[in-house]
């Protein structure tokens, strides 16, 4: 059953030099209920802008788009921007960063069970619960957005690189925490990554663009069983996935 | 550093005092730094100098009370809602240019010779300066950022004091401290212009017309001592505040 569906979808820029810059044209794109989507194209190809259109930040040329045959708005999603510091609030520190995203008072505790699972450094993100943002390195205020993003709970999760600034550990441990999250959940995700491991390892479907003006190059589904394990980027079935995303990649013009 | 700044005013008192012992130059408009001091300790000692120094402190205090009471919200309305932003901007910014002290004459009239009058002129500059400084705050919050607030399903009040205002706070404080300041010129400009009832700026004209050149100097010395102090203690309430902008 098609969850989020995109038709014919367009985005165009004013161009600096005058003119306009079609970074989206006629994009396609069908994404079921409970699926988890990476998306991997090249830089500038316009992934930024096809998340921001979806969670209604921006709004398309042209074309429609959907969700469960719905205006876009209607359903709770929520975006994971590509720098943290677009979604930190100064002012407040990691605990209460996060509370904002929960209605109830009562949060606390699924917050610190949370915050206790993700390490960094040797650290668990409880431990900076009460630093505020200016008191923490990049990586842990992403870790932070990310939580947030988790336990706000939202029917569509929307990713842009979020994993890009953590070290390769934490970036594993993420991507067992996310898939963890999301097999309780089933909530539909859509990953942005440049990380091809990344990309194959967490996803259903990797969706690869075109450069601009950009539309859906293919679409390469992951027969790897649930649960993953990290092991499985050994595997032989692992590699022919990524073989296939990567040829894909490099026939783009 | 504060250590050396006191020093570089002793320095340049003992210097001061120099020059006016060795008559260098005339003392009929300069007082020697001895006799501002003795005149200073005469003021408090007498004991009548403390209801003008209230009197100056809480109309300036007022007239900010009144000021960021009003253009805290109403910056942060105009900022948010940008596109009235555009019509109603033109308008604050004549009004902020207009010289207030030119509205003192008019203000008398419809508020009489009292305190009203000069609370109305200082808060009249100080509104104009805090509601622009509200606005810009909030103009410069990024789109992306309202917009991923509203996602997490605030709402109304609460995007005001959870969002909007703490956001636009450290840019809403240099409003405050700009305004303050405005303030405290202001309500002593208006009771050097009308003079007779109490207040720093009635005493200073009352000491120019007496040819009373210490006091001169002493209430000046006054003024700029509570203008520093109010400076200060806002600076030290932002870093409060503020807390959360580190270093
Ligand atoms: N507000 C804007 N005004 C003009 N051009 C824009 C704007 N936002 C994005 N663009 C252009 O749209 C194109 C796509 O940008 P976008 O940020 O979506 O790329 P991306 O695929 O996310 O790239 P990256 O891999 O570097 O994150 C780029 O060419 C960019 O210059
Ligand atoms: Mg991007």
């Amino acid at each position: 059953m098609t969850f989020l569906q995109i038709r014919n979808l367009v985005k165009e820029f004013q161009r600096v030099e005058g003119g306009q810059l079609r970074v989206l044209d006629n994009l396609d794109l069908d994404i079921r209920k409970g699926e988890f989507v990476t998306i991997f194209g090249p830089n500038g190809c316009g992934k930024t802008t096809l998340l921001k259109i979806i969670s209604g930040f921006e709004k398309p040329n042209d074309g429609t788009i959907t969700i469960r045959n719905s205006p876009i708005e209607r359903t709770k999603s929520y975006l994971v921007l590509q720098s943290p510091d677009d979604s930190v609030f100064n002012w407040m520190n990691t605990i209460q960063n996060i509370a904002i995203a929960l209605p109830n008072k009562d949060k606390e505790q699924e917050i610190s069970n949370l915050l206790e699972k993700i390490q960094v450094g040797g650290k668990t993100l409880l431990e900076f619960g009460s630093y505020y943002p200016y008191q923490l390195s990049g990586s842990l205020k992403q870790l932070m957005v990310i939580a947030r993003a988790i336990l706000f709970n939202p029917d569509l999760l929307l990713l842009d690189e979020p994993f890009s600034s953590l070290d390769f550990k934490t970036a594993m441990q993420m991507e067992d925490n996310l898939l963890q999250v999301w097999k309780k959940t089933k909530k539909t995700v859509l990953f942005v990554s440049h990380n091809v491991d990344e990309a194959v390892y967490l996803a259903d479907k990797v969706v690869v663009l075109s450069n601009q003006p950009t539309k859906v190059k293919k679409e390469i589904t992951v027969n790897l069983f649930r649960p993953r394990k990290q092991g499985m980027k050994l595997t032989a079935e692992f590699q022919k996935t990524k073989g296939k995303v990567l040829n894909c990649f490099s026939e783009i013009q | 550093m504060k250590y050396r700044g006191v020093l570089l005013i002793a320095v340049i008192t003992v210097v001061w005092q120099a020059i006016v012992s060795t008559n260098l130059v005339s003392t009929t408009f300069i007082a020697a730094p001895i006799e501002i001091f003795f005149c200073l300790v005469n003021m408090f000692a007498k004991g009548s100098i403390w209801s003008d120094i209230s009197a100056t402190f809480w109309r300036t205090l007022i007239a900010f009370l009144i000021s960021a009471a009003i253009g805290t919200p109403l910056g942060i309305a105009v900022g948010y809602i940008r596109k009235v932003g555009y019509s109603i901007e033109l308008l604050l910014d004549f009004l902020r240019s207009l010289p207030a002290i030119a509205l003192f004459p008019l203000f008398i009239l419809f508020f009489g010779i009292g305190d009203e009058s000069k609370i109305a002129v200082a808060a009249f500059m100080g509104t104009l300066v805090i509601t622009v400084a509200a606005m810009q705050g909030t103009k410069q919050i990024k789109k992306t950022r309202l917009q991923l607030v509203k996602k997490l399903g605030l709402k109304g009040g609460k995007i005001f004091f959870r969002f909007l205002l703490p956001e636009s706070l450290p840019m809403i404080f240099s409003g405050y401290r700009l305004a303050v300041s405005f303030c405290l010129i202001l309500i002593i400009v208006t009771e050097i212009s009308l003079g007779g009832q109490q207040g720093l700026g009635a005493r200073l004209i009352d000491a120019q017309m007496l040819y009373n050149i210490a006091e001169l100097y002493a209430l000046i010395i006054i003024m700029g001592i509570i203008g520093y102090l109010l400076n200060n203690s806002f600076i030290q309430l932002e870093k409060r505040v503020v807390h959360w902008r580190g270093n």
